[in-house]
C-alpha cells in the first residue's frame, strides 16, 4: 500500500513531464521536418542559438569560476548580500530582465554609447543576445560552482601549500579537479538555461531570431503546424548536445 | 630546530596564545590536551595556514612567521590526512617533488624511494578511496616526507587507525624521526602517544601551553591536577 502512495503521484509527474516532449517528436511529420532541415531560416536560428548560447556560457566560466571560488573561500562584508544580488535574475521576470538590459545597454544609454563607440552594439544584434543568456543562466553556473567548491574542504588546499604549491597551482591542481564536475553541470545548466531564453532576447534583440523567437513568430503567424518542427529540432539540438558532453564527462570520470 | 616566541592567534571567542615552545633538532615532541586546546591551531601556525596576530617563529635560526606555507620548510599531516582523491597514491607521494620543479622521472625516483621506507610502494596504483585507515596515514606521512621537510607536524595522526594498528604506526613514526633525523610536533589527545613515543611533552589547555618537560618530569611533578588527569 505505502509502495502505491509513493508510486502513484510519482508516475504522475513523470508522465507530466515526459509527455508532451515525446509526444511532440513521435507527432512530428517527417516531410515538415525535413522541410525544416532544409529551411535556411530555421538552420540558422537553432546555430544561432547553440552559437550565442555557447559564447555566453564561456563568458560565465571565464567570470563565475573565480566568482564562485571567491563566494566558497573568503569571508568579507555584505558578502550575503552580494550572494543575493547574483540570484536575482533568476526570480525577476525575464521580460523585466530584458526592459532592464535594454535600459543599462540600450543606444541611449551610458554603457551603450560607450561600448557603441567601440563599435560593440547589442540591440538587435548577436552580442545582445549573447549578453541576455548571459544575464538569466550565469547565476545558475555560480550557484552550481560555488556548491562544487564548498564540497572540496579548504584544508586540501592548505596540505597542498604545504608540499610545496603556490595558491594558484593548488587552485590548479587540487580545487578545479576536484570541483569540475559540479561546474561542468553548471555550464550545461547554463547553456541549456541560455538556449531556452525568449523573454530577456526578445526585448533586447528581437533579430537576429533565436529559435525561440522564431518558434513564437511562425506560431503566432502561421499556428502549430508550422512551429512544430522548429521546436523538435532545437530539442534534438540541445539533447545530442546535453547526451555528448555528459557521455565525455562520463568517460574522464572513468579515468580517475 | 622550531622556536615558538610569544605566537598568539584569536578566532572568533577562541584565543590561542602566547605559545613560547622550542623543539630541538631530531627531537620527538609530544603536545597533548583535551579537544578544544587550541592544539590543531598552533599548528597551523606553524604551517602557515593561519596568521598569528603576534609573535615570531623560528625554523633553524630562520625567521618563518611571514612566509607563505609553500617557503616554510614545514610538512603537516592532518587528522583526515587530506589525500587528493583525484589522484593515485603514486601521483599524491609525486606531487610535491612535481611542484616544487623536479623531473618526472626524478620525482617518480624519490615517490618510490618514501614508499619503500613506509612500505607501501604496492600501494602506488591504488586510489585513496580503496585505502584502510592505516593505508592512508602512511601514504599521508610519506607524502609529507617526500616534500623533505625540516620539521614534521602530526595532527593526531593515529586518530583514525584502529588501536591494534595504532602501535605498528608509533614505531613507524619514530623509526622516520630517527633515521631521517627529523624534527617532529604531534598534537594528540591520547596519553599512549606521550608514553610511547615523546622525547619532551607539552600540555595545551585552552590555547595556552600549561607545561613542558621531559615525560617523567610532567608526570612527577605535574603543574595542576588537570594536567595529572591527563596523563593519568
Amino acid at each position: 500500500m505505502w509502495h502505491i502512495v509513493l508510486l502513484v503521484p510519482a508516475a504522475l509527474l513523470v508522465f507530466f513531464l515526459c509527455f508532451p516532449i515525446v509526444g511532440m517528436f513521435v507527432s512530428s511529420e517527417p516531410l515538415a521536418l525535413r522541410e525544416a532541415l532544409g529551411d535556411p531560416e530555421v538552420l540558422g536560428s537553432v546555430g544561432l542559438t547553440l552559437y550565442a548560447s555557447g559564447i555566453s556560457t564561456l563568458i560565465g566560466l571565464i567570470t563565475g569560476v573565480p566568482l564562485a571560488y571567491i563566494l566558497s573561500r573568503k569571508e568579507f562584508p555584505l558578502k550575503g548580500l552580494l550572494e543575493g544580488a547574483i540570484k536575482l535574475p533568476m526570480v525577476v521576470p525575464h521580460l523585466a530582465a530584458g526592459v532592464a538590459l535594454l535600459m543599462t545597454f540600450g543606444r541611449d544609454s551610458f554603457f551603450g554609447r560607450v561600448l557603441g563607440g567601440l563599435g560593440l552594439k547589442f540591440v538587435s544584434s548577436v552580442p545582445g543576445t549573447v549578453l541576455a543568456m548571459l544575464f538569466v543562466s550565469a547565476p545558475f553556473l555560480v550557484a552550481s560552482a560555488k556548491e562544487a567548491f564548498d564540497r572540496v574542504p579548504p584544508r586540501m588546499e592548505g596540505v597542498a601549500r604545504t608540499l610545496g604549491a603556490s595558491p594558484w597551482r593548488a587552485f590548479w591542481t587540487v580545487s578545479l579537479p576536484l570541483a569540475w564536475r559540479g561546474i561542468l553541470s553548471g555550464c550545461l545548466t547554463m547553456w541549456a538555461r541560455g538556449i531556452s531564453e525568449f523573454g530577456a532576447v526578445v526585448v533586447l534583440a528581437y533579430h537576429p531570431m533565436v529559435a525561440s523567437t522564431l518558434l513564437f513568430e511562425r506560431l503566432e503567424a502561421y499556428g502549430l503546424k508550422y512551429a512544430q518542427p522548429v521546436a523538435v529540432l532545437l530539442m534534438a539540438a540541445c539533447l545530442g548536445t546535453f547526451v555528448w558532453v555528459q557521455m565525455a564527462a562520463g568517460r574522464r570520470h572513468g579515468e580517475h | 630546530m622550531v622556536s615558538i616566541e610569544g605566537v598568539r592567534a584569536k578566532m572568533g571567542e577562541f584565543v590561542l596564545g602566547g605559545i613560547d615552545l622550542e623543539v630541538g633538532e631530531v627531537e620527538y615532541f609530544v603536545m597533548v590536551g583535551p579537544t578544544g586546546a587550541g592544539k590543531t591551531v598552533l599548528l597551523e601556525v606553524i604551517a602557515g595556514l593561519r596568521r598569528s596576530d603576534s609573535g615570531r617563529i623560528y625554523l633553524d635560526g630562520r625567521e618563518i612567521t611571514s612566509l607563505p606555507p609553500e617557503e616554510r620548510g614545514v610538512g603537516l599531516v592532518t587528522q583526515h590526512q587530506d589525500l587528493f582523491p583525484h589522484m593515485t597514491v603514486l601521483e599524491n607521494v609525486m606531487y610535491s617533488p612535481k611542484v616544487r620543479g623536479m623531473r618526472e622521472g626524478e620525482a617518480r625516483r624519490r615517490a618510490y624511494e618514501m614508499m619503500e621506507l613506509l612500505g607501501i610502494r604496492e600501494l602506488s596504483e591504488r586510489k585513496p578511496s580503496t585505502l584502510s585507515g592505516g593505508e592512508r596515514q602512511r601514504v599521508a606521512l610519506c607524502r609529507a616526507l617526500a616534500a623533505g621537510p625540516k620539521v614534521l607536524l602530526l595532527d593526531e595522526p593515529l586518530s583514525s587507525v584502529d588501536p591494534p594498528l595504532r602501535r605498528s604506526l608509533r614505531e613507524e613514526l619514530r623509526r622516520i624521526n630517527r633515521e631521517l633525523r627529523l624534527t617532529v610536533l604531534h598534537v594528540t589527545h591520547d596519553r599512549e602517544d606521550v608514553f610511547s613515543l615523546a622525547d619532551r611533552v607539552g600540555i595545551m589547555m585552552d590555547g595556552k601551553l600549561i607545561q613542558c618537560g621531559r615525560v617523567e618530569e610532567v608526570v612527577m611533578h605535574p603543574a595542576n591536577s588537570e594536567v595529572r588527569e591527563l596523563l593519568r
